[in-house]
């Protein structure tokens, strides 16, 4: 654990972990600030949320965190005793106890504020048999509805999505954005007409105008966020030479994956920090992951167990999340010409590509050969009826690969952790045995 | 033992095989605008058997067993090699519904079942509906190529017509129902439907005719609880309207895409942009956000056809219909006192007995 506490502790990373786990404290300023606040549970549309002046948040980050304290205490305590904490016999021994008890306090404490989201969705009646996203994503928006001026809702291909969606409707406005499966122009004419709409009701929500130069500005910002998020994923073309420890890798990994969805609620801090973390990661790469079995998950999107990781590392492997570089959310959008008609390409490409179960396959298999992973779990969702449906042609054409595969089966937390956890052992043993 | 209406189905199907008419497999919902179908020559045939245990079963080797049994079950006839389903030409499918487009999608891989795609906007605006006078555009181009003909305006025109005519026929059937007193039970309303999923639209004209003029000679027997049946729809094989029917109620209306309360509009006009319309108007498919005025026309309906209560059946699995009715149903119907019973089972022809409990609960509460 120690090497994971002192990567912990480089500035960058504490800090955004200290961004993540603020939300409740970011709500109220933006309220103090008369600052508009705007729920969303996919990584789409806060650019334009930003341009208008107001602010996005993922629900899922809004809980209660007492291990906040801590943490500002060990932010202190770094910038107080420097960089040099850890090396520092004085500040390592009062500093680095503090950041191990952090580190596992705030696991817990998030694991706990799933939990209690999961346990809202079932006391809310909302439907049990939905996915575990969207079920959280309503176990977690409700109760703080009146913190939320306005959600967005996309109409994807998922069923579920659009559910939570008409279901949420009742308790917190919606701005319904239709994403059209189809790229032909009629298709794109549709959806510039969409973001047009969406545009109006965020500037009526604020009182401000988007213009072309905040909307770039916030795309800039953007664009760079997910070339550094890419960064860290593509690290692992290099496994003799990855730059944090698995378990910090791991943590890193989940972090960026909810992060992007609200940019944090600070897009430019979020932007700084990352840029400075991937500067740091980039002089660290050191660690030689070839011994270390790195398995890719797959899909992540709709949920998965949040102990994953955890089983993971200490099975001795790294697990991979990585559903948002595979369904093309982390690709840039163009910023020269008609910005709308350029971030509505975007939504139709990201769309594409988890249009149908063989174009997702084939994402998912090219990701593992891109990443170098040495296997893929398939992370069988109970109730996803859009991407877990998929199963049966991944599993044949991965078999047609050299990259061995696994299914587990997810639909409630904790729900069969000893299984999964025996299901895993096992593959980790034969992958250690293969290589 | 075998519906004794698919039995023949096949044997039909596989003579219209003979003259060389293309046969086109349509999914659920009631969305695939089958007058461009039946303008280039094919035959439109509903793909909707379910409650076979086995194809179910057969389906899960494909899809997951959280997929809706309809779909699972679609997909294991063809595993199966279902009389009826092997002589499809090709299959049609929408996205919007994922089970759907799912099972197709399987349906094409493992099966070599040709597959012609029709997208639909998940919204309900002005330029939802320019995008779906696009997509149909194509629709009909796809269609056209597939069948290796062209479909004139004057074809498509005849088609229109010929389905608006069965579906002023359909509304006429609600309409002498209503007026006379509900001579034709639930069950026999949904073998109307039935007709038009296996025989096409001529031979369920044929079929409605004859139903009309023998309502005429008739008068409604016995007085039982009326019911509004809404939510997914009674693909054959499923025996729930059956099972409510045998508790003494009586289903007078019902507004899924297997009652002839869905076929209550028409196409307003010759052209490809009026069955956009028409199509995109098909609230109580379900293919989108149902929108508040869902269930407020709902509760409107119930006041005024004078019934004794509403069922909203929903499949297990389905994510169209669910989470919608848990909240804005029962707010809606519980604020204005309306008697609601949600049923939420597989598609099969079972006798629950923990439903029959509950039906007979819920009749005594209407009671």
């Amino acid at each position: 654990m120690s090497i994971d506490t002192e990567e912990f502790l480089i500035p960058s990373f504490l800090n955004l972990n200290l961004e993540f786990f603020s939300a409740q404290k970011q709500v109220r300023k933006f309220r103090r600030n008369n600052r508009q606040v705007v729920g969303g549970i996919l990584p789409l549309g806060a650019e334009l949320v930003f341009a208008a002046g107001a602010s996005p948040i993922f629900p899922l980050r809004i809980g209660k965190f007492d291990a906040e304290k801590l943490l500002r205490g060990t932010r202190l305590a770094t910038n107080i005793l420097g960089s040099s904490l850890t090396t520092n016999i004085l500040g390592s021994s009062l500093v680095q106890p503090q950041a191990e008890n952090i580190i596992s306090q705030f696991l817990s404490e998030y694991n706990k504020n799933l939990c209690e989201f999961e346990r809202n969705s079932d006391n809310f009646n909302y439907f049990p048999d939905a996915c575990f996203a969207t079920r959280i994503a309503y176990g977690s928006s409700l109760p703080y509805k009146d913190w939320v001026k306005v959600f967005l809702a996309w109409g994807t291909r998922c069923g579920w999505f659009s559910q939570f969606y008409g279901t949420l409707h009742n308790s917190i406005p919606i701005i319904f954005t239709d994403i059209p499966k189809s790229k032909g122009p009629h298709a794109r004419e549709y959806m510039y007409e969409e973001l047009q709409q969406l545009v109006k009701r965020l500037e009526a929500l604020t009182g401000n105008t988007i213009t072309d130069e905040s909307l770039r500005e916030y795309i800039i910002l953007a664009n760079e966020i997910k070339a550094n998020y890419r960064a860290v994923l593509y690290y692992l073309k290099t496994p003799e030479k990855m730059p944090l420890s698995p378990y910090a890798y791991m943590q890193l990994l989940a972090l960026l994956s909810i992060c992007i969805v609200d940019y944090i609620s600070a897009i430019k801090y979020f932007h700084k920090n990352l840029s400075a973390l991937v500067q740091e990661l980039n002089n660290r790469r050191k660690i030689d992951y070839k011994p270390i079995p790195k398995l890719l998950l797959v899909p992540v999107f709709s949920g998965s167990e949040p102990d994953l990781p955890q089983i993971v590392n200490n099975l001795g492997g790294c697990l991979i999340q990585a559903d948002y570089l595979a369904y093309g959310m982390l690709d840039p959008i163009k910023t020269d010409g008609d910005l709308l008609q350029n971030y509505g390409e975007y939504l139709l490409n990201s769309h594409e590509c988890w249009s149908s179960s063989k174009t997702i396959v084939d994402s998912w298999i090219r990701l593992a050969k891109e990443l170098k992973v040495d296997g893929v779990i398939f992370n069988r969702l109970v109730g996803c009826t859009t991407i877990t449906p998929a199963q049966r042609l991944f599993r044949e054409e991965i078999r047609e690969t050299s990259i061995p595969s696994i299914d587990i089966d997810f639909n409630r937390i904790g729900e069969n952790l000893a299984r999964v956890q025996n299901q895993i052992a096992g593959f980790i043993e034969i992958l250690k045995k293969e290589s | 033992m075998e519906n004794q209406i698919v039995v023949d189905a096949v044997e039909h199907v596989k003579a219209l095989k003979h003259t060389s008419k293309k046969i086109y497999g349509i999914m659920a919902h009631g969305l695939v605008p089958e007058e461009l179908i039946y303008a280039a020559g094919g035959f439109p045939l509903r793909l909707s058997l379910t409650g076979d245990k086995n194809a179910g079963t057969r389906g899960i080797d494909y899809m997951t067993s959280a997929t809706c049994s309809f779909a699972r079950s679609t997909v294991g006839q063809f595993d199966l090699k279902n009389e009826l389903y092997k002589e499809i030409d090709a299959i049609i499918a929408g996205n919007y519904c994922n089970g759907e487009l799912c099972s197709t999608e399987m349906i094409t891989h493992y099966f070599k079942v040709p597959n012609i795609n029709i997208v639909f906007p998940s919204a309900k605006t002005d330029s939802a509906l320019k995008f779906l006078v696009a997509e149909l555009k194509h629709f009909k181009e796809d269609i056209e190529k597939f069948a290796g003909i062209e479909i004139t305006e004057d074809q498509l025109a005849t088609a229109i017509e010929l389905y608006n005519e069965e579906r002023r026929l359909m509304q006429k059937v609600v309409k002498t129902q209503a007026e006379k007193g509900f001579i034709l039970s639930g069950v026999e309303c949904l073998n109307l439907l039935y007709q038009h999923f296996l025989y096409g639209v001529e031979s369920a004209i044929e079929n409605l005719k004859a139903v009309l003029k023998g309502l005429e000679s008739k008068s409604p027997s016995g007085v039982r609880k009326k019911i509004i049946f809404a939510g997914n729809g009674v693909p054959i094989g499923d025996n729930i309207i059956q099972m409510i029917e045998n508790k003494g109620f009586l289903v007078m209306k019902n507004f899924t895409w297997t009652g002839l309360d869905y076929y209550q509009s028409l196409v307003e006009g010759p052209t490809i942009e009026a069955l956009a319309k028409y199509y995109l108007n098909a609230e109580n498919s379900g293919r989108m956000i149902l929108s508040d005025s869902y269930f407020t026309n709902l509760a409107k309906i119930f006041k005024e056809s004078n019934a004794d209560g509403i069922i909203f059946y929903t499949v297990k699995y389905c994510s169209l219909f669910p989470s919608v009715i848990s909240t804005k149903l029962k707010q809606v119907l519980s604020d204005q006192k309306i008697p609601y019973l949600e049923i939420e089972r597989e598609y099969g022809a079972t006798t629950d007995a923990q439903l029959q409990t509950r039906l007979q609960a819920f009749k005594e509460m209407v009671e």
